[in-house]
């Protein structure tokens, strides 16, 4: 039986890695690249006549912005499976790329096994992110209502009915210093006033 | 690249220079009547006149002097000093100060064209304060200030001009512009905004050179001057191509071309550059002609011999950029290998010859060779990166050094005044005078200050983001690649790549974090939260903030958002080094009227008596913003540092 091979293209402002990682691709003989685009205004053109199986995507194009670009090609044409293939490593990206509806997200600096397997994943219908990638997900998605040692001390010492200029000698603090903490603090537990936060920490055992 | 420019203009300038000296004696001549029989004299006769039975005295005496010094200055330059020397000992015992600061001027451009820059500086210098003295003294006229003021501003301009000094040199051309306004000398005015223009365009600041490029070619449609408004077209012409903007560069292009291949004999430093532009212009994505733009390239690249460097560099780089578009790599290596500097200084041009080269050696599959160009990329954008803005900032202190002493010269000047109030005013009436009037200068002092500290911010900031962005997109892809092609050919190369790809982001997002550009602070400090071990974000918005994200509406919001930044980045790695922490928190608390930034941590704790050189960064940082530093410790267990800046 003959081996099908998967249909990509890819979008990439540099002529030079598009070429390069066709290259590749077509070298392991498990897909091919039919198509290059260095604007993403070019892709869109093309893909109004044919459709890849897989889109390598990259996200930071002068003709415009990867991730609308990526939406618009999920919504029109949803049997497409979009990579982004991308320097970016920060959290806030990878997250509005996938929420955007992307299929996997490849670092530029994964080696070229992780492309293929990306490639192949994403086409089996699997949503790939490379492992690099999974790590940065996590740690950002962590809840994180955190308090400092300064807010506890000042926490503490509210829950025990102490006032603010008392708070602030005990701190060796000053009283305006800790009448914003204080703010800060209702600010953080979204209360209205001293009683709700005293209620809240006593709630969620706090301290 | 641009610096044969400079040239040009200097030349320019000298010209228009000589012909206002010569107006000027022109008009001091006619009034002296002892003067007539000199009047139309060359050197020669004068030197006769000199040596005749009777020879002039005073000051028609100086005034030869002087003018023997002018007319020795371009082919006999020991007679000029002679002449010089005379001119100026004897201005000293008749009290000329018009003529001194002239012949100081002179002085100070015979060094100049010696290429002694520090002695010519030396001399304008002088010959400003010669000016200065003369405002105090009646027999001036304003003319003759102003005359003397918009040349020694002109020529000090150039010397910073041809130093690189690109802030000082604005500056100085901008001092001398409201006085050729005045006046309305069109062709001067045409000359300056275009330095300026060029200026701004080396700068990277293409939006004022482009500003500064229309002024010039205003004033030059004006006055008629078809070589200036060629100028002004050629600067355009230039800027639209950096930018990509076809559709102006399209409109301006023919002007420009048809004006420089008409004066190709005269104009031979320029031609070639114009073809230069126009090659590019036909290679532009979407109106690619590349026939067209081959033909442009070759006349340049065979006219390119006579040239200074910069601009041989220039073209063929573009050679190069056109064989590679059509995927002739040795062709397009042979040219490339020709851009590069012998003695190589760290600039962007030069950045761009790596990468030119690294390109096509990863094209040609020489990867020891593309390997060594983008290292060799990177060294010179992040040399070149330091010593720019080191350079920005310290010619900043110069200038508000300058501006210090002007309000010294201000305060004396009216200390003077005071005087004479001394002698009909009570006593007590002038302490209080004088203890308003000193608050009043402290207070400008400091707004001098801030606003010099607020300038050197936004340019560095304009600048970081320009270069970021080259770094990150451009070299960053390019390594991803040959990281890629490496895998398979020669992997003992793959920790060099890899170390070499983490310095780099690493650089590009300490200039310009991509994220606080994009989305703003909120996302930005979260990721930067993210990247790091232990280290957690909130953000809190305190009761009355109706818009989560108020930072970047109105002016000066970006600038917020960058120093917050900075701060958080500063604070942080404090934390990490000297506070032993092993949790840090990084907080944003918007409230109405203003945000603060916590970095917070449990580690030992402050010794309050010492403050390192992060917390003295951060106050110098925040000052210009009216921001304030509140530092709240619990022995032992941890400290919270707040930053807080007004909105």
């Amino acid at each position: 039986m003959k081996k099908y091979i998967i249909d990509v293209y890819i979008v990439d402002d540099h002529q030079l890695v598009c070429e390069g990682i066709s290259d590749l691709i077509n070298q392991s003989g498990q897909a091919h690249v039919s198509y290059t685009f260095t604007t993403l205004e070019a892709c869109r053109l093309a893909l109004q006549n044919r459709r890849p199986d897989v889109l390598l995507l990259d996200i930071s194009m002068p003709d415009g912005d990867g991730i609308t670009f990526c939406r618009q090609i999920v919504n029109d044409y949803p049997k497409v499976k979009v990579i982004a293939i991308t320097i970016h490593d920060e959290y806030s990206m990878i997250q509005r790329m996938m929420d955007c509806g992307a299929h996997g997200y490849v670092l530029k600096s994964s080696s070229s096994e992780e492309l293929l397997e990306a490639i192949n994943s994403v086409w089996q219908g699997k949503e790939y992110v490379s492992r690099q990638v999974t790590d940065i997900l996590e740690k950002g998605k962590a809840n994180s209502v955190t308090l400092t040692e300064v807010e506890k001390n000042i926490l503490r010492l509210i829950c025990d009915g102490h006032t603010n200029p008392e708070i602030a000698k005990e701190l060796n603090l000053s009283t305006e210093t800790v009448n914003w903490y204080r703010k800060r603090l209702l600010a953080k537990f979204d209360v209205k006033n001293t009683v709700g936060l005293v209620r809240t920490v006593f709630e969620q055992k706090l301290l | 690249m641009f610096n044969s420019y400079y040239w040009n203009n200097l030349y320019i300038f000298a010209v228009v220079m000589k012909i206002k000296i010569l107006i000027f004696c022109l008009i001091v001549s006619l009034t002296a009547e002892a003067y007539n029989d000199y009047r139309n004299a060359r050197v020669d006769s004068l030197e006769a006149a000199l040596k005749s039975k009777n020879p002039p005295k005073g000051d028609d005496l100086l005034r030869a002097y002087d003018e023997l010094m002018r007319g020795y200055l371009p082919f006999d330059s020991e007679k000029a000093v002679e002449y010089g020397r005379k001119a100026l000992a004897l201005s000293y015992i008749q009290n000329g100060l018009n003529i001194r600061q002239n012949v100081l001027r002179h002085f100070g451009l015979m060094y100049y064209g010696r290429e002694e820059f520090g002695e010519a500086l030396r001399y304008f210098n002088h010959a400003l304060a010669v000016v200065d003295t003369m405002a105090t003294q009646k027999r001036y006229t304003q003319k003759d200030l102003d005359d003397a003021r918009s040349c020694i501003y002109g020529a000090i301009a150039n010397v910073y001009n041809i130093q690189d000094k690109h802030h000082l040199a604005i500056h100085y051309y901008q001092l001398a512009l409201p006085i050729f306004e005045k006046y309305n000398w069109l062709e001067s005015q045409t000359v300056l905004y275009h330095n300026i223009g060029e200026l701004y365009f080396t700068m990277g600041n293409l939006q004022k050179a482009e500003h500064n490029y229309e002024l010039a070619l205003k004033k030059s449609e004006a006055s008629g001057d078809s070589l200036m408004m060629a100028l002004a077209h050629k600067g355009l012409l230039h800027l639209y191509v950096r930018q990509d903007n076809y559709e102006k560069a399209h409109q301006i292009a023919p002007k420009c071309y048809e004006y420089y291949h008409a004066h190709r004999t005269e104009e031979a430093e320029d031609y070639p550059v114009v073809l230069a532009s126009m090659a590019r212009l036909n290679m532009m994505e979407g109106h690619k002609d590349l026939s067209v733009a081959q033909g442009y390239a070759e006349e340049a690249a065979s006219l390119a011999d006579s040239l200074v460097f910069e601009n041989q560099s220039e073209i063929f780089a573009t050679c190069a950029e056109l064989a590679m578009a059509e995927h002739q790599w040795q062709k397009a290596l042979s040219y490339a290998l020709r851009t590069i500097r012998p003695d190589s200084l760290a600039t962007s041009a030069d950045a761009s010859c790596y990468r030119l080269l690294a390109e096509i050696y990863t094209q040609l599959g020489q990867k020891d060779k593309a390997c060594l160009y983008i290292s060799k990329m990177y060294d010179t954008m992040t040399r070149y990166a330091t010593d720019h803005y080191q350079s920005g900032l310290s010619q900043m202190e110069v200038l508000y050094e300058t501006e210090k002493k002007e309000a010294q010269i201000l305060q004396l000047a009216s200390e003077r005044r005071q005087h004479m109030w001394l002698l009909t005013l009570a006593a007590a009436l002038l302490v209080a005078m004088g203890i308003g009037y000193c608050l009043l200068i402290i207070i400008q002092r400091r707004k001098k200050a801030l606003l010099a500290a607020k300038v050197a911010l936004e340019a560095e900031t304009k600048e970081r983001r320009i270069l970021a962005r080259d770094l990150h997109d451009g070299l960053g892809g390019m390594l991803s690649l040959l990281r890629m092609k490496t895998e398979q050919g020669e992997p003992s190369l793959l920790p060099l790549i890899d170390s070499i790809h983490t310095e780099l982001r690493r650089t590009a997002h300490h200039l310009m974090p991509e994220e606080l550009l994009k989305n703003g602070l909120v996302s930005a400090l979260h990721d930067f939260a993210v990247s790091l071990p232990n280290t957690t974000f909130q953000h809190i918005i305190a009761e009355g903030v109706t818009t989560p994200l108020a930072l970047r509406r109105g002016a000066g919001g970006e600038a917020i958002e960058l120093v917050l930044y900075r701060c958080a980045y500063e604070l942080v790695n404090n934390a990490i080094k000297h506070a032993k922490a092993e949790h840090i928190s990084i907080q944003l608390m918007q409230e109405p009227q203003q945000v603060t930034l916590t970095v917070s941590d449990d580690g030992k704790g402050m010794q309050d008596s010492k403050e390192g050189m992060g917390l003295q960064n951060i106050r110098e940082r925040i000052m210009p913003y009216h921001g304030s530093i509140n530092i709240a410790s619990v022995e032992g267990q941890g400290t919270d540092i707040n930053i807080t800046l007004p909105l």
